[in-house]
């Protein structure tokens, strides 16, 4: 057995690692790694998150690269950076990593992490957890303490596992320099919304009402509303679900309800897919550890801040993945902490136009994927990026074209004309800009087609893209996922789809024909009354709903290329006597062993078809 | 009436539709998930089906489960099973209804029959018989491992059975286990490693199960280890045997051919007894087989030669697939009065298929130029030695391509066989493939002197031609013969190669490679060919060129699916027969 560092096995004098995979993989692209440092040489190792290997841009421009361009650029010693970042990094790599790259020799560790940890580091704590014993927990926390217990459980477990991790690398690092770099998030352009837990006495109806006119009260400008229902709303669910922090902060809350927005996230490590992104208690046990164990401590939110009040789309390319002008704020700071000065003003290491269009263009289908048509203002976002793509290099538009010809495609992506194209590009698009996505990609796709039309470029050409719309149609990032988000591979999916929310969308690509066929098979869960159906934002029929399964057709207009289709529910049915009994009945299933939802479900859908004619 | 047969969580998870009695359609949940074997509730199988019927969930008027789960629980507890990781509600008997409500949306009635009585329907009502007797061998059921019954009319009576743990199913996959092979999935292997050895063991093996007369067998359980154990087989059966287990990849030299060619003699031997003593039981000229060991085609052949019957069926998902299929005919029957229709199959395609257009928009994605190729187009690349895909029509239900689904291949090459196993399904050496044959010419080329249009029988091959790619070492092969009127298609592409070479035989393999099941999309049809380095493929009388497809395709699919997915059960040691 080879010595390993990473995925760098040793050859003599020398780690060298696998050649990177077509679609790129999680490490760095460095092929080879000196065991030794060059004479007089001075060596930084930088561990990591995805945030800290360059997503998006890697490897043409990654933080270790502007790193070590800052260290250099201050003269006097030979900086050398050794990127051991990874994306999808967890504590136990971690600190494997750092342990084995001590054989480097390295004078400074850089260790730039913590966004990770609320998505994998407590995925155990979840009502779908696969071991009776799992679920067990989770029910009888939820007695005790509620949603709020359960989170609290997760939140203290993942603190305790990383000031532990961080306690092992202090022990490891026997003399060595290490410097921890708190990870900022996005605040401004990102958003984490979760629908709320069974909330007491018919709550759940009321928070979805005033969320709904929140959301319209702020889209009218009318941000004192806005707050004002928002606050109503934390008042309903006593601050357990993130989006009335994220309203607070739209309508004036600023940085500080955005921060509470990102703590309250938690909830996505028990149900739904959010976001990779710090919390602030993420931030705060880096903070202690570097006080108690006497790390060097770079906090990028007080640096991210005192360039921008809530950091955003300047810094960010989406949830927490830097720009280049991020890299280079970033690791300036890094830099000046372990010269002890700033480093000298300038330009950062340059990347190609087309690489930094790819990158923009990897930032627009993120924000598609986790966010379009979740969140009110993200289409803007999409909007913002793929025009962002196409001011620094033009020629990014085939690259625009190729992901829509292979999400529209009837095969997997990987099979595409589409995507060989796109091998062979300048504008090379790999797993880390989302090119592996098993549904038609509705939000990206329509974006692209504004983007191109408002410049005035020919618009998509895209085959017809119908039928049964269940099975890859979503437009609804986090109705895809659910249940489904935990990596738990003996989920048994459903045969319908579960609504959490009031509305669902489906996205179809239409040809010529001016009209086309809907029919839809839908029953009520947790509502009644009546299902409104809607195309293009115009109504196309309603379906009065049951606890059995119904089914409508309509005949209706479609635009050709990309159409959204909405389910509008009715409201949640009035509370059961007794209100909070829901919660009740999921700790029961949980004690029996059994995965339960903790959450209302508006409705299921068992198909969605449209069809060119009858 | 709409009914869907459901089987699930053990392995081959399948459901079935019959709609006012007739099948419709019937498709393993694997074929759609790609997880090999994939135990799991067929979620999207139970989708198709509803959709081949032309109904929604409010469509179906009862859903029929293929096995009685307070019973299975009975017996999983009695022998100290553990649930699977990922399954803690495995032991639960509630299960499965509980999942059919939640997981299918189905709100009717629910149905469960026994898993032998699941077995015998799914041959007997579609055997075409108007009666029969009706043996079903599998691994265990609920208790029950072997059923004798008696079938006429509408009613399957189960006369007599053998309980666990005395089962010729878990023999025969204590015996895969111990020659280093995945239990549930390597017991071909032993079947098709027999012929290269001699039954020298078979006084050994004769120790490890023995007649007790009438329908009585009894396994001797100091060689086994079936309760709580790390493996199926104890010391003693090892010190018995005479060597040490087998590790999966070690050569398999003579001693090991030697031990499943002794075993599947004995295999036979009592299954020849028990099919005679049945025979004594039931009055009937007709045989129906069904359950895991009906799968074990050189026994099939010999209780169709050797034994009492005039005429035998085995439905071609014998195994747990076709469960579903026997417990949607058993409720139609339950619910109605009557049989369902009273057909014999002539096929096996009840699975999806795929229009031309579907496959010429696939094509247009993929880039790729698309030929109309008729039979004689095929037939002259089988004959200059291409190998071939072909993907027509409907997808087969069970374990075997019949000209759906396929690979084909020139039998007359002897290097074929070779090039098959190594490159193309990158599997043992020792693999037969089995031939298919336009059923008028059958007795020309092989001692076979009734239909055999699923390959669930061997026979000699005794063709004045030289057949080598499809004649295994012992003389035998597992033939599919082709009735032009069940499968025109694929008659008139045997027809074309016979023009061409004065053959009617081609070389018939499935559609996939090793650990993959076999395709079902044009999506797998193509991922396959590139895989398999296949010199083209036809998807519905569309030619692909393998030169067609960028020559890095194999690297960025191995790159795109990293790990191959594992089903559920699959998470135990591929040594231990699940008993959950």
């Amino acid at each position: 057995m080879r010595e390993r560092i990473g995925i760098w096995e040793r050859h003599g004098d020398r780690y060298v690692r696998p050649p990177p995979l077509p679609f790129g993989d999680h490490h760095a692209a460095r092929e080879e790694i000196p065991a030794a440092k060059p004479p007089g040489g001075r060596r930084v190792c930088l561990f990591g998150e995805s945030a800290a290997a360059g997503y998006l841009y890697a490897p043409h421009l990654t933080p270790a690269r502007v790193l070590e361009h800052q260290l250099r650029a201050a003269g006097g010693l030979e900086w050398e950076v050794v990127d051991l970042a990874r994306t999808n990094e967890t504590l136990a790599g971690l600190e494997a990593t750092f342990a084995a790259a001590r054989r480097l020799a390295p004078d400074v560790a850089v260790i730039f992490t913590g966004n990770n940890w609320n998505l994998l580091e407590t995925s155990e704590v979840s009502p779908y957890h696969p071991t009776a014993g799992g679920r067990q927990e989770y029910g009888a926390t939820l007695s005790e303490g509620g949603v709020m217990g359960v989170a609290e459980l997760a939140a203290r477990r993942r603190m305790q596992r990383a000031a532990a991790a961080l306690a092992r690398i202090a022990d490891r690092a026997a003399g060595l320099r290490v410097v921890l770099v708190v990870p900022e998030v996005n605040l401004a352009d990102w958003e984490a919304r979760q629908p709320p837990p069974w909330l007491p006495a018919g709550g759940n109806r009321r928070w979805h009402g005033i969320y709904g006119a929140a959301v319209g009260a702020l889209g009218a400008g009318d941000a004192p509303e806005a707050r004002r229902l928002a606050e109503q709303l934390l008042d309903l669910d006593d601050g357990v679900t993130p989006a009335p922090f994220r309203l607070v902060a739209a309508a004036g809350g600023g940085a500080v309800a955005a921060d509470a927005e990102v703590a309250a996230d938690h909830y996505a490590s028990m149900c739904f897919l959010g976001a990779p992104r710090a919390t602030p208690l993420d931030r705060e046990v880096q903070r202690r550890a570097a006080a108690v164990h006497g790390f060097g401590l770079v906090d990028l939110p007080s640096v991210f801040r005192r360039v921008e009040a809530m950091p955003g789309r300047r810094l960010f390319l989406d949830y927490c993945h830097l720009t280049a002008a991020g890299m280079r704020l970033a690791m300036a700071a890094v830099a000046g902490e372990i010269l002890g000065r700033p480093p000298p003003d300038g330009p950062g290491p340059t990347v190609a136009a087309a690489v930094a269009a790819t990158a923009r263009l990897g930032a627009a289908i993120h924000t598609a994927h986790r966010l379009a048509g979740v969140t009110p203002g993200s289409a803007g976002i999409v909007a913002h990026w793929l025009g962002a793509a196409l001011d620094v290099d033009a020629g990014v538009e085939t690259a625009m074209r190729e992901v829509a010809a292979a999400r529209a495609a009837p095969l997997p992506e990987v099979l595409t004309g589409a995507q060989v194209r796109n091998l062979d590009s300048p504008y090379r698009l790999g797993f880390q800009h989302g090119w592996r996505f098993p549904h038609l990609d509705g939000p990206l796709l329509a974006a692209i087609d504004r983007v191109l039309a408002s410049r005035e470029l020919a618009p998509l050409d895209l085959p017809p893209v119908g039928g049964e719309l269940v099975r890859y149609g979503l437009w609804e990032p986090v109705a895809r996922f659910y249940p489904e988000v935990m990596d738990f591979a003996d989920t048994t999916p459903h045969a319908m789809l579960r609504c959490p929310w009031p509305t669902t969308a489906f996205g179809f690509v239409a040809g010529d024909e001016p009209e086309a066929v809907l029919s839809v098979t839908a029953r009520a869960v947790h509502s009644a009354g009546t299902l409104r159906v809607e195309v293009g934002g115009r109504a196309a029929g309603t379906l009065a709903l049951a606890a059995g399964w119904r089914t409508g057709r309509w005949r209706l207009p479609v635009r050709r290329g990309v159409n959204q289709l909405t389910l509008r529910w009715p409201e949640l049915a009035p509370a059961r006597p007794g209100g909070g009994a829901e919660l009740e009945d999921a700790a029961g299933r949980l004690a029996r062993g059994l995965p339960a939802d903790i959450h209302p479900v508006f409705g299921e859908v068992y198909s969605v078809r449209v069809t060119s004619r009858t | 009436m709409v009914i869907v047969g459901v089987s699930a969580f053990f392995h081959e998870a399948a459901a079935a539709v019959l709609v006012d009695g007739a099948l419709v359609a019937a498709s393993a949940e694997e074929r759609f998930s790609r997880i090999k074997h994939d135990p799991r509730l067929p979620v999207q199988a139970y989708r198709f089906c509803l959709e081949a019927a032309g109904v929604g969930p409010d469509g179906v008027d009862a859903v029929a489960f293929y096995e009685s789960p307070a019973k299975k629980v009975d017996r999983q507890r009695w022998a100290g099973s553990s649930p699977p990781p990922g399954q803690p509600d495995a032991l639960d008997p509630g299960r499965p209804e509980r999942m059919i409500r939640e997981h299918l949306g189905h709100a009717g009635p629910i149905l469960t029959f026994d898993h032998h009585l699941s077995h015998a329907a799914s041959a007997y009502h579609f055997s075409g018989f108007d009666d029969a007797a009706v043996l079903t061998v599998d691994g265990v059921g609920e208790w029950a491992t072997t059923g004798y019954h008696r079938a006429v009319g509408e009613h399957i009576e189960t006369i007599d059975e053998v309980q666990f743990p005395h089962s010729l199913g878990l023999l025969y996959a204590a015996v895969t286990s111990y020659l280093g092979f995945r239990v549930n999935d390597g017991e071909y292997k032993v079947m098709g490693l027999a012929p290269y050895g001699e039954p020298v063991l078979a006084d050994r093996v004769r120790r490890l199960v023995r007649s007790t007369g009438g329908a009585g067998f009894e396994l001797d359980m100091r060689y086994f280890d079936f309760v709580g154990g790390e493996q199926m087989y104890s010391a003693a059966f090892v010190d018995l045997l005479g060597r040490p287990p087998r590790r999966p990849g070690e050569a398999v030299d003579g001693f090991w051919a030697d031990v499943a060619a002794s075993t599947q003699l004995v295999l036979e031997e009592l299954l020849l007894e028990k099919v005679a003593h049945l025979a004594g039981l039931v009055d009937s000229p007709n045989l129906c087989l069904a359950g895991g060991v009906a799968l074990n085609c050189v026994a099939n052949g010999r209780i169709r030669r050797e034994g009492p019957f005039a005429d035998v069926f085995v439905p071609p998902p014998a195994g747990d697939d076709g469960g579903s299929l026997g417990a949607a005919a058993l409720a139609h029957v339950a619910l109605t009065g009557e049989r369902p229709e009273r057909r014999r199959l002539a096929g096996a395609a009840f699975g999806p298929g795929y229009g031309s257009g579907e496959v010429t928009a696939a094509l247009r994605s993929a880039g790729l130029p698309a030929e109309p190729a008729g039979p004689d187009t095929v037939a002259d690349r089988l004959a200059a030695g291409q190998v071939v895909g072909w993907f027509d029509g409907a997808m087969e239900i069970g374990p075997r391509a019949l000209g759906h689904r396929s690979i084909l291949a020139d039998p007359r090459d002897a290097a074929m066989r070779e090039r098959l196993n190594a490159q193309v399904k990158r599997r043992e050496a020792f693999r037969p493939f089995a031939p298919s044959v336009v059923a008028g010419a059958a007795s020309a080329h092989l001692d076979l002197a009734w239909p055999s249009p699923f390959m669930l029988e061997t026979c000699q091959v005794v063709s004045p031609l030289p057949l080598p790619a499809v004649t295994h070492v012992d003389g035998s092969c597992r033939p599919q013969t082709v009735d032009p009127d069940a499968e025109p298609r694929f008659a008139a592409l045997l027809a074309a190669f016979a023009a061409r070479t004065g053959c009617p035989v081609l070389l018939n393999t499935s559609l996939n490679v090793a650990g993959e099941p076999i395709a079902c999309s044009p999506a797998d049809a193509l991922r396959t060919m590139a895989v398999a380095g296949l010199d083209a493929l036809v998807l519905e009388g569309v030619l692909v060129e393998a030169g067609a497809l960028p020559a890095r395709l194999p690297e960025l699919l191995a790159a795109w699916e990293p790990a191959p997915r594992r089903a559920v059960a699959e998470g135990r040691p591929g040594h231990l027969y699940s008993f959950v």
